[in-house]
This record gives structure tokens, sequence and C-alpha cells, in this order.
């Protein structure tokens, strides 16, 4: 998991972990977490919608085979939700958007690790 | 026999009798007034514009930035159901609608609103909710009215190759004891 380092413009740090070098205080800055981490969608069970739609919004959204979009759906059947795609955060809330549009409840979770 | 027909232009022929037409009809006041936030259970709004973090702060963000074009894709999806119902016509058979290619994704989100919409008033938790419908139960007219959009959701979804059985037998191959809703 990366994050980024908070750097003080006209300073010098040496770099960390070399020998007299400065261990840079690891801040994590707004832009750092949107830009760099990986975001999970997930799509969660709904006593409602059909099987068959969820798999038809599935493809629509994300471009999946049928096989897989049957895959997750299965799974969120049976599990109670899948994870469908790990991404950047824009990517995933206009995945979530759109999951919304169509009725699907779908959630957005910072990937652990 | 499926009352949807794919036209070769993609279009669907929707072919209703007429108290089932008539229905379909006044479907769409039942969401105007949701739409505009006015008067409604909490718990149907939570469900049609669903959270997208667990966190609130991120959740408010979010809202800021999608939440405006959230409810207005769901008003469109009504508008285009509404504006296709304007040109249906009638004859001693019944009710005939005709629903543009390009329509077919936002009457499914609009069909689905409303089976979301009944779904919570009638406090349904389980998937096989349909086997489970009390003839004595006084929302009966509900439970019927969330059974004709489903049949008609799933009438589209069939014409347009998306056949619920053939779901439901992969499901059925892990668990026989499952029903149809995911």
């Amino acid at each position: 998991m990366s994050t980024d380092l908070m750097v003080v413009p006209g300073e010098v740090f040496l770099a960390a972990g070399k020998p007299g070098g400065v261990q840079l205080p690891e801040v994590e800055t707004e832009t750092s977490t949107r830009r760099d981490r990986l975001w999970d969608v997930i799509v969660w069970d709904d006593p409602i919608n059909l099987m068959s739609y969820v798999v038809y919004v599935l493809q629509k959204v994300f471009g999946f085979s049928e096989q897989l979009a049957t895959r997750h759906m299965m799974e969120v059947h049976q599990e109670g939700r899948s994870v469908l795609t790990s991404c950047e955060l824009e990517k995933a809330e206009m995945f979530v958007s759109r999951l919304h549009r169509h009725g699907l409840q779908a959630t957005i979770e910072k990937q652990a690790g | 026999m499926n009352p949807v027909v794919r036209q070769e232009d993609g279009s669907l022929l929707l072919s209703l009798p007429h108290a089932e037409g008539l229905v379909l009809c006044s479907m769409p006041q039942r969401i105007e007034a949701l739409l505009s936030s006015e008067g409604f259970n909490h718990r149907v709004v939570e469900r049609l514009f669903p959270i997208a973090y667990e966190d609130s702060s991120r959740e408010a963000e979010y809202r800021k930035l999608l939440g405006d074009d959230l409810r207005r894709s769901k008003r469109e999806s009504m508008e285009t159901f509404k504006r296709t119902l304007e040109d249906l016509e009638i004859s001693q058979e019944g009710i005939q609608i005709l629903i543009a290619e390009e329509a077919v994704g936002q009457w499914l989100a609009f069909l689905n609103d409303l089976r979301l919409y009944l779904g919570i008033e009638l406090d349904i938790t389980e998937n096989d909710w349909s086997a489970s419908i009390d003839p004595d139960e006084p929302l009966e007219e509900e439970f019927a009215l969330l059974h004709l959009l489903t049949w008609l959701q799933q009438c589209i979804l069939d014409a347009i190759g998306y056949d619920q059985d053939r779901f439901a037998s992969e499901l059925q191959e892990d668990d026989p004891d499952d029903g149809g809703e995911s």
C-alpha cells in the first residue's frame, strides 16, 4: 500500500533508510488516498432484484461476459455480497453510481492491506 | 407466451390486457412524489438512494458530488416510461406499447424502482417472498401489483435474452431449495 510523503518546499531531506538519512514523516494526504489506493466495489444481496436483472446490469455496467456476471450474481445470492472490481476511487464511485441508478445496492470499501 | 416481442429494429412490442395496461399507466404517480422527497417512507428513500460509504463524511462528499445525478437519472427513467405510454394503442384485444430499443434500459430501471418501492412498503426481507403470501394479508393488492411488475420486468428480460429460468437452474444445481430473486 503506497502512502505519499509530506514534502516541504525549500527543505532538503536525505534519503530515508540510508546512513545519516532522515525518516520523513509519513503523512497520508487526501489526494494520495484518492489517487493511489485501490477501492473495492461491492454489490449486496437484495430480496427484490431478479437474478436475471442483476446479470443484465453487471454486463451493462462492467462489460462482463455472461459467465462472469452470472458468477458474481450467484456469489451475491449465496454469500450476501460480491466484490465486482478493485480500482481507483474515482472509477469506483462512477461504478457505484451506475449500479445505484439501476437499483442495485453497492458500496465502496478501501481495499484491505 | 411472452407478451413482449422483440422487433427487427430492436424495439419491444408489449401487448397487455386492458386492466394490466391501465395499472401500468398509473405507476409514475406512485414514484413522482418520492423523487420530490416529500412525505415518503424514509426506508424507501434509503433503498432507492442507497449509501455508497459506511463512513459518514465520505458519504456526504459522495452525495454532494453524485447525489443529484442519481435523482436526475431516476426522474429520466420515469419520464421515458411516461412518454412511451403516451403513444400506446388501445384495441378491443387490449393495449399495445412500443418500447424503443434505447428506452429498454430505462424501462427496466423504472420497473425495478417500482418493485423496490413496493418491496419496502411490504416489508419483504426474504428471497422467497413470492411463496409466502398470505391471502388474508391486508396489503394483498400491493402484493398483486408487485407480482405484475415482476412478471413484466421478467418478460422484458426474457425478450432481450436474459431468461430467468436459465439462471435459476444454474443456482439450483448448488441449492435445490432456492428461488428466483438475487
